[in-house]
């Protein structure tokens, strides 16, 4: 049961992050894409 | 035998700093310093008489440096003279008014709430909630290591309040201002400090918003200049044993097997240790002094990934009159929206802003002695790209000065281009050629949340062994309590792993 219902949870969670984002305003856009676009260097920055 | 126990390399506060606690350990301690000056971008140089603070134009949180001095065998109070700055900000705007921010809370609530009865009524609610989160951090986070997860779980376990600040760092510094205030001109007083963490408003993280209120806990200038700090840590490291050379430039840190074990100066000399303690920039010790081969490849992926901070041109003005200003500290602003908007259009595309906005530093307000009788020192930073879309900042540097002071005549300080009579500026290229700082970051690298604690250069290398970093480019970051607090933080460690 709970194998079923995790991925619908998975989908649901980024669906909502999605709207949030897409309804949020552009300053705060910019915040959240400054962020993200760094997520790919965390690993080595951690062990740098 | 080694030549020394430690040798660290600059004399910056984070490196002055850990070679007083580390020689007060009983360590030999050799600090090489390739400036003829202690303390980095938190010194003072003199020219004709006038003596002028290179960058850090006060100090505030001073919980670290407090600490730092302990470690030492003394008391900060003791060794620096601190002149409390009260108002602790005069803002002047466009149309040459002013608004005075002083250091009571309370004084301050009734500034605001002239403006704006309920930013007045929301500007104790967020002092209250900085309070909190000053009270519940401070030791639990500045002055502790942020090497890894164990790190930053040890730091919940010291204090578990400290989680109920994390929303923090998900939140731009421009929703937490906007969080609380409404009226525009409040918005912009509070608005500024985002950039002494080298980001604008929308980009620093909501932590950052302590500024506006830590500045109320005390706002000091030492007497004497900036250089007073890292010349106290240095005065009471020498008289433990250290050694301090000047004009001595490392080139290279000596690497075998992954161990560092000296150094080499630029004349060929080298000198062995057990431990190197750097304060250079990351990215400069990891790509230049130690060199990539030295890293594992994810490290070498990390360095490649850090951003230096932005950077600022300094001009500094010796003049002959007083000029009329009502606080040590000046901010010449615009709009909230105003500040995003020279980041994303003027700095990216490495523009000069039309009109130069920033601050403005009157040290002999709190300390006449640095100029001589009747003339006064004025620090104008102001903030600009490091590189420029057409000249470079040789070309353009006198063009800024001229154009800097006319826009300051023209509203902030009436009368200023009759008055100069000695003006020289640093420019971003000037800090990164005398500070050894990448793209003359003031900050060491970026402070937003992906160069933060553990995601900033460990201050025990993971890399190399006998390896500490201090400094701005390793955690907490950028500013002189800060820096200090690297500096408490490598010594601790090199006391904790070398025995």
């Amino acid at each position: 049961m709970l194998k079923k219902i995790f991925p619908v949870l998975i989908l649901l969670g980024v669906a909502f992050l999605f709207v949030k984002y897409m309804s949020a305003s552009e300053s705060k856009k910019r915040f959240i894409k400054h962020l993200l676009k760094q997520v790919q260097y965390l690993p080595g920055r951690y062990f740098a | 035998m080694a030549d020394y126990d430690v040798i660290v390399i600059g004399a910056g506060c984070g490196g002055i700093s850990a070679g007083a606690i580390l020689s007060s350990q009983g360590r030999r301690v050799l600090v090489l310093e390739q400036s003829p000056r202690v303390g980095g971008c938190c010194s003072t140089f003199e020219r004709d008489g006038f003596h002028f603070d290179i960058g850090a134009s006060i100090v505030e949180v001073i919980y670290p440096l407090e600490l730092a001095f302990k470690m030492c065998g003394t008391e900060f109070q003791r060794e620096v003279d601190l002149i409390p700055c009260d108002p602790i900000y005069s803002y002047i705007f466009r149309d040459g008014s002013k608004i005075n921010y002083p250091l009571s809370i309370d004084d301050t609530a009734k500034v605001i709430s002239a403006i704006s009865e309920e930013d007045g009524k929301k500007w104790y609610e967020l002092a209250d909630y900085f309070a909190d989160l000053m009270k519940q951090t401070i030791e639990a986070f500045f002055t502790n290591p942020a090497n890894g997860f164990l790190d930053m779980l040890r730091m919940v376990r010291k204090n578990p309040k400290i989680l109920k600040f994390m929303p923090l760092f998900f939140t731009s510094y421009q929703d937490v201002i906007e969080k609380y205030f409404k009226d525009e001109v409040v918005k912009q007083t509070m608005a500024f400090q985002s950039f002494y963490c080298g980001l604008p408003p929308e980009l620093a993280p909501g932590f950052v918003a302590l500024i506006p209120y830590s500045e109320h806990e005390g706002i000091y200038y030492p007497r004497g200049g900036m250089i007073s700090i890292p010349e106290a840590f240095r005065r009471i490291g020498e008289k433990k044993g250290m050694e301090v050379k000047f004009n001595a430039r490392v080139t290279r840190v000596i690497v075998r097997n992954r161990e560092a074990c000296g150094v080499e100066l630029d004349d060929g000399t080298e000198i062995t240790c057990d431990v190197v303690v750097s304060n250079v920039n990351a990215i400069k010790l990891y790509s230049e002094l130690i060199g990539f081969e030295h890293l594992p490849a994810l490290a070498r992926f990390g360095v490649r990934s850090y951003e230096p901070s932005m950077s600022c041109p300094m001009v500094y003005l010796g003049i002959d009159y007083r000029p009329p200003l009502e606080a040590h500290h000046s901010l010449t602003i615009g709009p909230l929206d105003l500040m995003n908007y020279a980041w994303w259009n003027v700095l990216k595309p490495g523009l000069l802003p039309e009109e130069p906005f920033g601050l403005i530093c009157w040290p002999t307000e709190s300390d006449p002695s640095l100029a001589p009788e009747g003339y006064h020192v004025l620090n104008v930073m102001s903030i600009g790209p490091y590189q420029l879309k057409e000249k470079n900042w040789d070309e353009v540097k006198e063009r800024y000065v001229e154009n800097l002071i006319n826009f300051h005549s023209s509203f902030s300080i009436p009368e200023l281009k009759d008055h100069v009579v000695i003006a020289e500026c640093a420019t971003p290229l000037d800090f990164e050629r005398q500070l050894l700082s990448p793209r003359g970051a003031i900050y060491g690298l970026q402070m937003d949340l992906p160069h933060q604690a553990m995601f900033r250069p460990c201050a025990k290398s993971r890399s190399i062994k006998h390896l500490y970093l201090t400094g701005a480019s390793t955690h907490p970051g950028g500013g002189v309590p800060s820096v200090i607090a690297s500096g408490v933080i490598a010594a601790t460690l090199v006391d904790k792993y070398e025995k």
